[in-house]
């Protein structure tokens, strides 16, 4: 039984408030959703049942080159729809029903997912971003959850426990899990505006609301990208595919660019810093400004671009919480909004709360800092 | 007036089912009401409220992480907790002690009115923040750690320490439950760096901060300034310490081997000329 | 009365002659002719009630409050359309003969917006900050802006190019062009002194710069206006340069400084004879189309060696969108937005009070046109005309100005009543006169530390708006209309403004 609610456009902006539980096996190693999903389920007081979601990378190996579009769809006709549609922009490797366990919900979208190849291949990446937005605004029943390579995003409306067994979670193997559910003050029923929110290879889950929501949308929009879903975590997936994709930034520092373009020190404290420093942080604070997200957030950034990589970042007041953690054995890294939860499933004893306003960033393969980060640390700026 | 200890334990996740916080809550006040004074919880994980409005002078030792507000508006519990305790923790406290052997993060003693929080590890934003005193009442918290920013923010009272002192190669087996004989008193260091972050006791109104060591000017938040630590201070930290020190195996030699930077208020109404009334 | 005049005066004063102590002041004080001391019979007498303008100076200087101004007790048969504003005016152009010069902005009744427009606070589901204790930041730059950074790759470090010359200020708000000659040097002065302290700026206006105030070049904005007084390579060594093209009180009109107000300090300044009008022609005369303005603005770029941000200034007018888009193109720097409700030293009464649109509807359609086009991001926008409070600075910011300028009531601020006599030179309080003896009447101690006030209090005004909104810096709040709601009349207004009606729940135009 299809209820028209799943995919229909929310008419007002959505505030909720919400948990995050994110972890990364930093040597590649793919494991189950079993335990991420365990994180979420220990802080079901931060939710009320309205939405929930997982992100996943590393699930396809063996298609791991082309794109792939996981969408809710209404009924059939919808992803006819959608199939007419992105054939004219691209080639459809392979399709399939993505699988989904029937009890759990009433009512429940379709879910389908298309392995694709652009045809323009030198803009592939943006003509994906566009694609993306056009199903997701135009095509009458349908929306996209995901559109990365090797990645997908497994959400919708209902508590964590339960979007993780619809989708089957425990059977789906990532290196990298990003999940988060969420106490919404609006738009029940619709499946996607649960978190993660996903664009390419980004996904972001969001804890908090953004106060500059309206200077960043209108931002936003000078660069080619319409924010019409009414959710904060939308506008932070875009401001970090801008800055860190579309900018064309040189991909050594262009993650560090967007963690401060986000958050910017404050001026009092750029004014302390060394010169060299003190050029870089004004440079990128004026001219991003309208980027900047004001208002408390705790956010999980999870991409794979330029590596896979997982970014913990805070608004500069720590208005909202983070802890993170190490595996004791170093294999794994763990964000998350309470202790408790990465305790359930660690009991490493390696943990720490990062500092207001700054990004706790772990890369594949890389040992992962602790502790506080100076901004650039470790890269060669002149 | 030495009172029989009357022993209970409870298991927070019985059977493999770990309990919401409303059943945990619930068991542990009925054990309260069954006389019990000592109430043991174990596989506590993340639970809430634990000792929420508890009024009687009881005792409750958590053994794993407690959740949110632990002791919230409580007012003669003493609470031990062998692991973290997650934000908000004492949240306005009006009594007894709470003890932390972890770390405790955010907006620690929230707008405490009385009793005494210890936290072994480190603190959060906001630690503090809103506690007042009156008469003889008058609330204390004391972290082993470092603390963030905004510590003592608005502090209208009371008493806040930071230590700097850095336990974690001080745990003898880090496979063990927390506790006090796990600490190797010998093997505690100083933190090396800064002990409080940015815009310590904005603010404050009343009450002071002691923070172990030098702090820079920079730090210090709106109105907040440096006072002259004396006797008096000597008095009023004493008692603190050495009840820090008895509960955390931590030499006083050690915690006294550096001198306190006391933070005060500029005034009490430091912000009386910013806002002016007006006839029109 | 005088009959001759062959109508009643505005104003009547009277003089409680029990209360009076006889200092005279009153009489030394007006500027206007109404109240001379009488030494036979020692005692105030008001010999001209029709000359009175109400700036209150003498009620002011009174040491026993003694004098009362009030409407003049002559009724007016009440009319609905035929209002004595209307009377009066025909009987001046029939007096004079000609077109009738005023100061100050519009007066008439056309609808404020900005008394329309309501803000949001934050409340449970996001905290509001407390801009005391916590910070709340305010610096803004005036310059342009890169679409993103640019980069060198030099060996193994990466290094940024430099980013255009931009100007810091710590709060959003400038003090806009009044120059030296519509105020008296006493006035300029003390303001010149207020943005020092401040860390602002003030625009020169079009009376080149005294030699005395080339020590403050630093917090000046130089304009370059039609008439191009004082325009020399030293002028152009400031903080920022202006193109004056237009000015909200006299949309399409040139500038000009009467006779009456060119004595010697303005004669050596501007470079004219004494007593001769200073009149800047309505066009620049090499501005005659958006093409030459890119030359103008390029020439001056080229002069200040690109180290100064050079920006434009026009009045809101009918397609003030479209224009704003062109000078943005035309690699305008910043550009300022003055309104029709602007202030001037002298206008003509008919264009002040007729041409141009409200600031509020200009700044939210030119926001939203560059925005459209995909060129906000570039330039910071000024807006003013006029801002009277707090609470409009922090709308004009909120519909899209990144910084708001204040004139008149800078003026307000050292002793204006806006009596809107400017033209005259006869400013009892000594700010908009050219006499030299009426000038010292501004303590300029006093009078720099009342601007400096008013900058620093709107500022804290808006360090608590912001921190009720949840925002910790002013960046997150230009141009954020989401957080307005329109209280007013007219649903249309709300549509172009881009602000939701209050209580709405659906999302109407805007984003």
């Amino acid at each position: 039984m299809i209820n028209k609610g799943f995919t229909k456009l929310p008419k007002m902006r959505d505030f909720s408030a919400c948990a995050i539980g994110s972890m990364f096996n930093l040597e590649g190693k793919r494991i189950s959703g079993k335990k991420t999903a365990e994180m979420m389920s220990v802080m079901k007081e931060r939710e009320n049942g309205l939405g929930a979601g997982y992100a996943a990378y590393g699930l396809f190996p063996k298609l791991r080159e082309y794109y792939c579009l996981q969408l809710i769809l209404d009924d059939f006709e919808a992803k006819e729809r959608v199939e007419e549609f992105i054939k004219d922009y691209t080639d459809i490797v392979k399709e399939e029903k993505v699988p989904v366990k029937k009890d759990v919900f009433r009512e429940y979208p379709l879910v389908w997912r298309f392995f694709v190849e652009p045809l323009d291949r030198q803009n592939s990446d943006d003509v994906m971003k566009e694609i993306m937005m056009h199903i997701n605004c135009s095509i009458r029943g349908a929306f996209c959850l995901s559109g990365g390579k090797d990645m997908a995003v497994f959400k919708g409306n209902g508590w964590a426990t339960q979007i993780a067994e619809f989708y089957q979670i425990g059977g789906v193997k990532a290196y990298m899990w990003s999940a988060h559910s969420r106490f919404p003050t609006n738009t029940p029923g619709w499946w996607g505006g649960a978190h993660p929110f996903s664009i390419l290879g980004h996904a972001v889950v969001h804890n908090g609301e953004i106060t500059s929501y309206g200077t960043n949308v209108s931002y936003l929009k000078e660069f080619g990208y319409e924010c019409r879903l009414f959710t904060d975590t939308e506008v932070l997936a875009y401001l970090f595919d801008l800055m860190v994709r579309k900018s064309g930034y040189p991909s050594k520092i262009a993650h560090e660019i967007a963690c401060m373009a986000l958050a910017p020190p404050y001026w009092r404290d750029i004014d302390s810093m060394s010169p060299q420093l003190k050029k870089w942080a004004t440079a990128i604070r004026i001219t991003h400004r309208r980027g900047m997200a004001n208002g408390p957030f705790s956010i999980v950034i999870t991409t794979d671009y330029p590596k896979p990589m997982m970014i913990g970042h805070s608004d500069r007041k720590k208005l909202r919480p983070l802890i993170a953690a190490v595996s004791d054995n170093e294999s794994t890294f763990y964000l998350s909004s309470e202790l408790n939860a990465i305790h359930t499933i660690d009991d490493t004893k390696d943990f720490w709360q990062p500092d207001p306003g700054k990004p706790v960033i772990a890369t594949l393969g890389e040992p992962v800092v602790r502790g506080t980060r100076k901004p650039f640390d470790g890269l060669h700026i002149a | 007036m030495a009172k029989k200890i009357k022993k209970t334990v409870i298991d927070a996740e019985p059977g493999g089912r770990k309990l919401y916080h409303r059943e945990l809550n619930e068991l542990i006040r009925e054990a309260v009401r069954d006389g019990f004074n000592w109430i043991t919880l174990i596989n506590v994980c993340g639970q809430r409220f634990i000792g929420a409005g508890i009024k009687e002078e009881v005792t409750i030792e958590v053994f794993g992480d407690a959740g949110l507000d632990l002791g919230v508006f409580s007012e003669g519990a003493s609470i031990i907790v062998h692991g973290c305790s997650e934000y908000l923790l004492g949240n306005t406290l009006n009594g007894g002690e709470l003890v932390v052997y972890g770390d405790s993060w955010d907006i620690t003693g929230m707008g405490a009115r009385d009793g005494r929080m210890f936290v072994l590890g480190d603190g959060g934003s906001r630690i503090g923040i809103h506690m007042k005193e009156c008469e003889d009442k008058k609330p204390a918290i004391v972290y082993g750690g470092r603390v963030k920013q905004y510590c003592g923010e608005y502090m209208a009272g009371g008493v806040i320490v930071v230590l700097g002192l850095d336990y974690s190669n001080a745990l003898r087996d880090k496979g063990k439950d927390l506790k006090r004989d796990n600490i190797d008193p010998g093997k505690i260091v100083d933190f090396v760096g800064e002990i409080v972050q940015s815009d310590l006791g904005a603010g404050i109104h009343g009450g002071s901060i002691y923070v172990r060591g030098e702090v820079p000017d920079d730090v210090l938040g709106v109105h907040a300034s440096r006072g002259v630590f004396d006797d008096g201070d000597k008095k009023i930290l004493s008692p603190l310490l050495d009840r820090f020190s008895e509960l955390f195996n931590t030499p006083t030699d050690l915690i006294w081997s550096k001198g306190f930077t006391k933070i005060v208020p500029i005034s009490s109404r430091p912000f009386g000329k910013v806002y002016t009334p007006t006839p029109i | 009365m005088k009959a001759q005049d062959n109508i009643i005066p505005r104003f009547k004063v009277d003089i409680d002659l029990d209360e009076c102590s006889k200092c005279g002041r009153c009489a030394v004080n007006c500027t206007f002719g109404v109240i001379e001391f009488d030494g036979e019979v020692n005692k105030p007498v008001v010999v001209d009630d029709s000359s009175c303008v109400a700036c209150q100076r003498c009620a002011v200087f009174c040491p026993k409050n003694a004098i009362s101004i009030k409407d003049y007790p002559v009724t007016y048969a009440p009319h609905g359309n035929w209002t004595p504003w209307h009377l009066r005016g025909i009987n001046e152009q029939a007096k004079t003969g000609s077109v009738l010069l005023s100061g100050m902005g519009n007066d008439r009744n056309q609808p404020v917006i900005f008394d329309q427009l309501v803000w949001d606070a934050c409340q449970v589901t996001n905290p509001s900050i407390d801009a005391l204790r916590e910070p709340v930041e305010t610096r803004t730059f005036l310059g342009r802006k890169p679409d993103k950074l640019s980069f060198n790759e030099e060996g193994e470090g990466i290094s940024l190019k430099d980013v255009f010359p931009n100007v810091m200020l710590p709060a959003p708000l400038i003090v806009g062009h009044m120059s030296l000659g519509s105020i008296s040097y006493n006035a300029y002065t003390s303001i010149l002194r207020a943005v020092s302290e401040v860390g602002t700026l003030f625009g020169t206006g079009e009376g080149g710069l005294h030699q005395d105030h080339v020590v403050f070049r630093g917090n000046t904005i130089s304009e370059v206006a039609s008439g191009r007084f004082g325009v020399s390579p030293d002028y152009l060594d400031a903080a920022a340069i202006e193109i004056k093209i237009g000015q909200g009180a006299k949309p399409g009109h040139g500038g000009q400084l009467p006779g009456e107000k060119v004595k010697e300090l303005i004669s050596d300044t501007r470079g004219i004879p004494l007593g001769t009008d200073a009149l800047s022609p309505n066009p620049q005369h090499d501005i005659y189309s958006i093409e030459d303005l890119k030359t103008l603005i390029a020439a001056l770029h080229e002069a200040t060696e690109y180290r100064v941000p050079v920006g434009v200034k026009i009045a809101a007018v009918n397609n003030v969108a479209p224009i704003a888009s062109g000078i943005v193109r035309a690699e305008a720097d910043f550009l300022t937005i003055d309104g029709f409700r602007g202030g001037t030293g002298a206008a003509p009464r008919v264009v002040r009070d007729n041409t141009g649109i409200p600031v509020e509807l200009a700044v939210a359609s030119v926001d939203q046109h560059l925005r459209d086009e995909g060129i906000r991001h570039k330039v910071t926008l000024v807006a003013g005309g006029s801002l009277r409070s707090s609470s409009d600075l922090i709308k004009i910011i909120a519909l899209g100005a990144d910084v708001g300028m204040i004139a008149t009531s800078a003026l307000i601020a050292m002793g204006c009543r806006v009596c809107q006599q400017c033209a005259t030179g006869k400013c009892a309080w000594g700010i908009a006169t050219g006499n030299p003896g009426l000038g010292r009447r501004v303590d300029m101690e006093w009078a720099s530390r009342r601007v400096v006030n008013l900058l620093r209090s709107w500022t804290a005004d808006l360090d608590e708006v912001l921190g009720i909104m949840g925002i910790d810096a002013v960046e997150s709040f230009v141009g954020n209309r989401d957080r307005l709601r329109y209280v007013g009349p007219n649903p249309d207004e709300a549509r172009i403004l881009g602000v939701k009606h209050a209580g709405s729940r659906i999302d109407l135009g805007g984003e």
